[in-house]
């Protein structure tokens, strides 16, 4: 097992094994330099969960698994990105959402929502991922949590 | 920029296997068909940009406590249905 240290602003040091990082070809959209590797880190007792840049220590998202939300939610990954990620399976595929936080300008509270049309995918066994760019109406990039 | 002009029914192709070809025009707008092989991955320009803006928008989670944000609705209490109260003697 080879450890690697992943300087966080929010955590300090975070020692992980270098198998648990998830290597995304081409990171996110918008952000792609600093989020071609990311590893998650789990939070105890709730259902998000924190996906932190090994590249950059300033990069850090609030991550969620969508069905937890939106038991209906429906995707379909196409079959060139299946191949990509090297997918072997329904058990092999991890998807995740990011979370985004918009504190109330009056101190009350924050605004949170989720992407739902760019879901991140990931394969477990392989540890490649994708940002998937949904073509599809049903879904917001900003879709309320709460309320 | 290479900018070329066509007429309804004529397209352009890119590379060895990709075909844009313009279907319809009906006023301002145009509708394309694309023919690419399946690796070539096609989307809506504006679609990208708006996840690409969402997603720099999430990685200002700074302060954020995780504890706080909100839950998935919880499963429904189960609640014993109360005897029904007796009416005599009223």
């Amino acid at each position: 097992m080879t450890m690697v240290s992943i300087d966080s602003r929010r955590f300090g040091t975070i020692e992980v094994d270098e198998k648990s990082l998830f290597e995304f070809a081409d990171g996110l959209l918008g952000l792609e330099e600093s989020t071609r590797s990311l590893v998650l880190v789990e939070q105890e007792d709730t259902p998000y969960y924190w996906l932190h840049s090994a590249i950059d220590p300033d990069v850090a998202f609030v991550v969620t698994d969508p069905w937890a939300f939106w038991p209906d939610y429906d995707i379909v990954i196409p079959d060139e990105i299946e191949e990509e990620l090297g997918l072997t399976g329904p058990e092999d595929v991890g998807v995740m959402v990011l979370v985004s936080v918009r504190p109330a300008p009056d101190g009350g509270s924050p605004t949170v929502t989720a992407n739902l049309l760019g879901p991140l995918v990931v394969s477990s066994s392989t540890r490649r991922g994708r940002q998937l760019v949904l073509d599809n109406a049903r879904y917001s990039a900003r879709q309320r949590i709460g309320d | 920029m290479l900018v070329l002009s066509r007429r309804q029914g004529q397209a352009i192709v890119i590379g060895d296997n990709v075909v844009v070809r313009i279907v319809e025009l009906k006023g301002d707008q145009v509708r394309l068909g694309i023919d690419a092989p399946r690796s070539v991955i096609v989307h809506r320009e504006e679609v990208a940009e708006e996840i690409a803006a969402e997603n720099r928008a999430a990685r200002q989670a700074e302060a954020v406590n995780l504890a706080d944000l909100p839950l998935p609705m919880p499963p429904p209490v189960k609640v014993d249905p109360q005897p029904e109260e007796s009416v005599d003697g009223v």
